[in-house]
């Protein structure tokens, strides 16, 4: 066998001489060739592949400047509808405001309306009131006139006398005057003119001449004017005072 | 290979397997009539490279020159196609680097990139060596430039290496080492386990244990006789061309000789890729995980 070998050329040290060509070439391919061959393989594919992550990228970035350009329309569609919603929240408050005032400046109105109404009825009730007290007198003027009989002018004289002789005495001095007015109703009877010729000298101070006048507008009673003192007994300031108390 | 490419390469191959044949029968005639050698009178056949000298007590052969013209002729390629950072790539560099990204490609496309880091080298080294091996054998001065040995013979000074079961050898003694050395540094000590079933023989199942027993020394025979068969075809096929070469170039001087020219160009070419190729291969194989025993269950 190892000469059979030996005759088709098997020879160790040529076999080794071989080998360790070989692997002397495949060291300096290694260098000159397959590294360099490698490195630039793996150089192109990153090339390629940051090519493609630089075109991922922008990708990523074309899709999120849209995105943000959905965002940015759908916040300025919301603001827009915050705006409008407020506006019309707006409005309705103003509305509502309006509507308040209007129904306040109704209110008033017709608050003052009434007052109106109701100084219109003060005034009616007034104006009836003092018509009422003048029918009163009136009416009490017309029965007074008819219905006064002699007695009650007699107390009335009477009444008038006493009122003269309860004056003070300083209120009684008017030297001053000349004369006594004294106006009745009816015509004084002597007696009844003494009586009163007898006051008359109270509010003197002296014995007057009385001035006799008859108005039956006095209704009933008399009035005594010396100087400018009034005593007034008649019917018709009763009635004026009653008419007075009636429009209150 | 894109169709420009392929019509180019074509091209050169037909100019190139002219001009080999014409240059090699003018050395021959200039040989024969300048230097006055008669080259070849008749048909020899040594499969033994002739020892030319002696160089630190290794044997110096005519295969052996050839060997370094071509490793240099190799080295001298890359030098001139150096890589420089040029992104589109031309004239040499573009040259190399087709050559180069075709290997890679067919590399990578078997054995992914991770084996391919590692398989690459050795496998684009197999194809570049054998194939500058078998073609520098093509140049018109094989042959007629002899050598004057001690003895008085007259000896080709150069021989193609093809020719040297030597280097054969050597090549097969790498890509075993390679092909064996991957599977034990990716699988472990479960490598050996393919090749030693003992694991049914240790449940018990003594007829299943025997067959798979032997199965997996088979498997391991295989393996070593693989590597007789890797260096026995490169050597049988290169040599069996050159022969052929020899008789044509004997029977026919010029036009015959033509078309095998052509076809020797066509086996280095091939012989190249397939030892390459099946040095990937056999690499794929052993740093692939069993399944299980095929016999599992049974």
């Amino acid at each position: 066998m190892p000469d059979a070998l030996e005759r088709i050329g098997l020879h160790l040290p040529s076999l080794a001489a071989y080998l360790v060509n070989f692997l002397v070439l495949l060291g300096v391919l290694y260098l000159i060739a397959y590294r360099p061959f490698q490195r630039m393989m793996r150089e192109r594919m990153e090339r390629v592949q940051r090519g493609i992550a630089q075109a991922e990228a922008a990708e990523r970035l074309v899709a999120e400047a849209e995105e943000q350009q959905e965002r940015l329309l759908r916040d300025a569609r919301q603001e827009a509808r915050a705006v409008v919603e407020s506006a019309q929240r707006q409005a309705e408050a103003e509305l509502a405001q309006a509507r308040w005032r209007a129904q306040a400046d109704a209110e008033a109105l017709r608050e003052r309306a009434r007052g109106h109404v109701k100084a219109d009825a003060e005034a009616a009730r007034e104006e009836v009131r003092a018509e009422i007290g003048e029918l009163t007198v009136l009416a009490a003027e017309r029965v007074l006139g008819h219905a006064l009989d002699r007695a009650a002018h007699a107390e009335l004289i009477a009444e008038a006398v006493r009122e003269v002789l309860a004056l003070a005495p300083d209120e009684r001095t008017h030297g001053s005057a000349l004369y006594a007015r004294v106006t009745s109703a009816v015509g004084l009877t002597s007696d009844e003119a003494a009586l009163v010729a007898e006051a008359a000298a109270r509010l003197a101070g002296r014995e007057l001449p009385l001035v006799r006048r008859v108005d039956p507008h006095l209704l009933g009673g008399l009035t005594i004017v010396v100087g400018d003192t009034v005593v007034d007994a008649s019917v018709q300031r009763r009635l004026r005072l009653l008419h007075e108390r009636l429009r209150g | 290979m894109s169709r420009t490419r392929t019509r180019a390469f074509l091209y050169v191959s037909g100019v190139a397997v002219v001009v080999l044949a014409v240059a090699g029968l003018v050395a021959r005639l200039l040989a024969s009539r300048v230097l006055g050698v008669e080259v070849t009178p008749d048909i020899q056949v040594r499969l033994p490279a002739d020892r030319l000298f002696t160089m630190v007590g290794v044997p110096v052969t005519n295969t052996m020159l050839s060997c370094w013209l071509a490793s240099l002729l190799l080295v001298a390629f890359f030098l001139a196609a150096r890589w420089r950072a040029r992104r589109a790539p031309r004239g040499l560099q573009n040259v190399a680097e087709a050559l180069l990204e075709a290997l890679f490609d067919l590399v990578q496309g078997a054995a992914g990139a991770q084996r391919s880091r590692y398989l690459f080298p050795i496998a684009a080294t197999f194809f570049l060596f054998i194939v500058a091996n078998a073609w520098i054998a093509l140049l018109p001065f094989y042959g007629p430039v002899v050598a004057v040995l001690k003895s008085g013979q007259h000896v080709p000074l150069l021989r193609g290496a093809g020719t040297d079961i030597n280097m054969s050898v050597a090549l097969a003694v790498v890509a075993g080492v390679v092909v064996e050395g991957a599977g034990m540094a990716t699988l472990g000590v479960g490598y050996f386990g393919r090749f030693v079933r003992v694991r049914s023989l240790l449940r018990g199942r003594f007829f299943l244990g025997t067959v798979e027993l032997f199965t997996g020394l088979m498997d391991g025979f295989t393996e070593l006789f693989r590597l007789l068969s890797f260096s026995l075809r490169l050597f049988g096929n290169l040599t069996a061309a050159e022969i052929l070469l020899l008789v044509v170039g004997f029977l026919s001087p010029l036009i015959l000789s033509v078309p095998f020219y052509g076809l020797e160009l066509l086996i280095g070419a091939v012989q190249a890729l397939v030892f390459a190729g099946l040095t990937v291969a056999l690499t794929i194989v052993a740093t692939t995980p069993d399944r299980g025993d095929l016999l599992e269950g049974v």
